[in-house]
């Protein structure tokens, strides 16, 4: 036996006309109301009123879920860092270190590349516009960096081509 | 404002959206099986959605509009124009992303096709170029364009176009040449042969079936308002309408491809795969493409499976039920792609509107968009991105939910509409909470 019989009901319940009073018996969905569920909304005099609380049920159950879903945002930091981050890289005999894994950096927060590598080369930044960072043998001054626009940026080695370091800027 | 250099490695698009947050995630997931049960709990027991009667017609502008010769001239040359530029782009542009052949291809014809499918209905068959010249052949030697030397086989149904979108997303997220000029104008001078060939072969009907752009215009333009029935056009709510999607073999083909490459999008620049790709001694370009398979053929598999789960009428068939079922997996499909490329449509999609002004890279404003900016306004809105993501993974599984069960209680017995429903209900949670958690851990 099926929990819900398909007994004959009205159209158009769901998001239709919102009920302000419900009674308290009606707000208990019709599956955990084993008899009664099986048997109302037969009668065409019950017809309508089940309409109804169904339709507010619904509603109910829509704003207890984009309410839920509302709740889930997060604000990010407010004021950026100001510390200056240092990221290290270091390429040598082909192999390039760190090896793309993510940095978390705030906002507008200084980031400071210090590349160490025993041949010039050039690093990829998949910003929105892309740079090429060039370098040289040995090691080089920082290239400075700062982001505006959260997201993930990745970075790059060209040659060989590697990834370098996912920068997550929020 | 341009790209640098010739970032072939990498493909186009610069840098990605924040992963979304787990509690964002989480109440997702759960709004999803809520709402989903609701939906089972609360909603009509009586099939609601009748093709032959919904929706009603259209006011008389728009019924005169879609008439009158007008509005498909208007279409058609647009269509036409943008194929030509595309076509001198494919040839003389120079061999790097800011050709704006990529951008017309991944970005406005790929991303594009859904907002505006779900605005006017059927888009790229009111603007396909390989129909307007399907028609002006069949004008020219005084033939009919729907008509072929041969019928269409009917039981092929969508398979092509299943085909045809697998072929597009490999092209877009496995093969690794993806963003050199040349691997595009053969795929796209591929694309064209192979839809003249069939225009010729089998008609008009040939594009319904076997067209991936314009079968998945067609499935998404169901979501739209617009509907037509004995030549009417009719106005009707997108539930309604997308109850009215043509079924044929191949259906669960097609929106299985569509959301698996979706996922497989998310996972394949998710930083586990790139990191096990790194790790591995296994090719990653083969890896790359089981992934992809696997995707696609996971959700068809796991939807399939879930529609076949229940109890049926003695003269039914279990396999007619994937395809039956194949609509209500479209709201979906839809929700996923808002939530995977609307950053990427808005913010790429409007620097190839400024590179598109000059075509061949040396400097021309043509269409005088060059000294735009790019849209960058949703990056910066971080958490209202997040929250429009999430919204519409949430509401394409709430139509979806909606369909598949009005779709149950046409479909099963009466005794097997609760309990058939329930496998296809678990596979779109899964679905979607799957989606969720590529969001999450991107």
């Amino acid at each position: 036996m099926p929990i819900l019989s398909p007994a004959p009901m009205p159209p158009g319940l769901v998001l239709r006309g919102i009920v302000a009073e419900v009674p308290a018996s009606r707000r208990i969905p019709p599956f955990l109301r084993p008899q009664e569920a099986l048997l109302s909304g037969i009668t065409g005099a019950r017809g309508p009123r089940r309409v109804a609380s169904r339709s507010a049920l619904v509603v109910a159950l829509l704003a207890l879920v984009l309410s839920l879903a509302a709740c889930g945002g997060d604000d990010g930091k407010e004021g950026a860092d100001t510390e200056t981050k240092v990221v290290d890289i270091t390429l040598k005999d082909g192999v390039v270190t760190p090896d793309g894994g993510r940095i978390e950096v705030g906002v507008n927060q200084p980031v400071d590349l210090v590349v160490t590598s025993d041949v010039a080369g050039e690093l990829h930044l998949h910003s929105s516009p892309e740079q090429t960072l060039p370098f040289e043998a040995g090691e080089n001054d920082p290239i400075k960096l700062q982001f505006d626009r959260p997201g993930i940026i990745e970075l790059e080695l060209h040659e060989p081509a590697s990834p370098v370091a996912e920068f997550q800027v929020s | 404002m341009s790209l640098a250099g010739d970032l072939s490695a990498h493909g186009i698009g610069g840098q990605q959206d924040l992963p979304i947050s787990l509690g964002l995630a989480i109440s997702g997931a759960v709004a999803a099986l809520v709402i989903s049960f609701t939906i089972l709990a609360v909603a009509w027991r009586k099939p609601r959605y009748d093709a032959e009667t919904s929706g009603r017609p259209a006011p008389r502008f728009f019924q005169r509009l879609v008439a009158g010769p007008w509005l498909t001239i208007v279409a058609r040359t647009f269509g036409m124009v943008l194929f030509l530029y595309t076509a001198f782009v494919a040839v003389f542009g120079v061999d790097k992303t800011i050709n704006p052949i990529f951008g017309i291809f991944f970005v406005w014809l790929w991303v594009g096709i859904v907002p505006m499918s779900l605005l006017f209905g059927s888009f790229w068959k009111a603007i396909s170029p390989v129909r307007t010249i399907n028609l002006v052949f069949a004008r020219l030697v005084g033939s009919d364009p729907d008509e072929g030397l041969y019928r269409y086989p009917e039981r092929l149904g969508y398979w092509p176009a299943a085909v045809g979108l697998y072929a597009f997303v490999w092209f877009e997220l496995v093969y690794p040449y993806m963003a050199e000029v040349g691997p595009v104008r053969l795929w796209c001078a591929v694309y064209v042969a192979v839809m003249l060939l069939g225009g010729a072969l089998f008609g008009n009907r040939f594009y319904e079936n076997a067209d991936p752009f314009e079968v998945y215009s067609t499935l998404v333009g169901k979501l739209s308002i617009w509907g037509e029935r004995d030549g009417v056009l009719l106005i009707r709510s997108p539930l309604a309408n997308i109850d009215t999607v043509r079924i044929a073999p191949g259906l669960i083909g097609v929106v299985g491809v569509l959301i698996g490459s979706t996922g497989f999008d998310s996972f394949g620049e998710s930083p586990t795969w790139m990191r096990f790709l790194q790790g591995t001694q296994v090719n990653g370009y083969l890896l790359d493409n089981l992934a992809l398979l696997t995707f696609c053929l996971g959700a068809m598999g796991i939807f399939a499976g879930a529609c076949m789960l229940t109890g049926v009428h003695t003269d039914q068939r279990r396999s007619d039920l994937p395809n039956a079922y194949a609509n209500s997996l479209i709201p979906i499909v839809v929700g996923y792609v808002v939530a995977h490329y609307l950053t990427y449509f808005v913010g790429v999609g409007s620097q190839y509107l400024i590179l598109a002004s000059d075509p061949l890279s040396n400097g021309a404003n043509i269409l005088g968009t060059g000294n735009w900016e790019p849209v960058a306004w949703l990056s910066y809105h971080p958490t209202l991105l997040a929250n429009i993501k999430v919204g519409a993974v949430i509401v394409g599984h709430v139509i979806g939910a909606i369909v598949a069960h009005d779709r149950a209680l046409r479909l099963l017995p009466p005794r097997y509409q609760l309990t058939g429903q329930l496998p296809v209900l678990f596979a779109m949670v899964g679905l979607t909470s799957g989606g969720l958690f590529l969001l999450f851990s991107s």
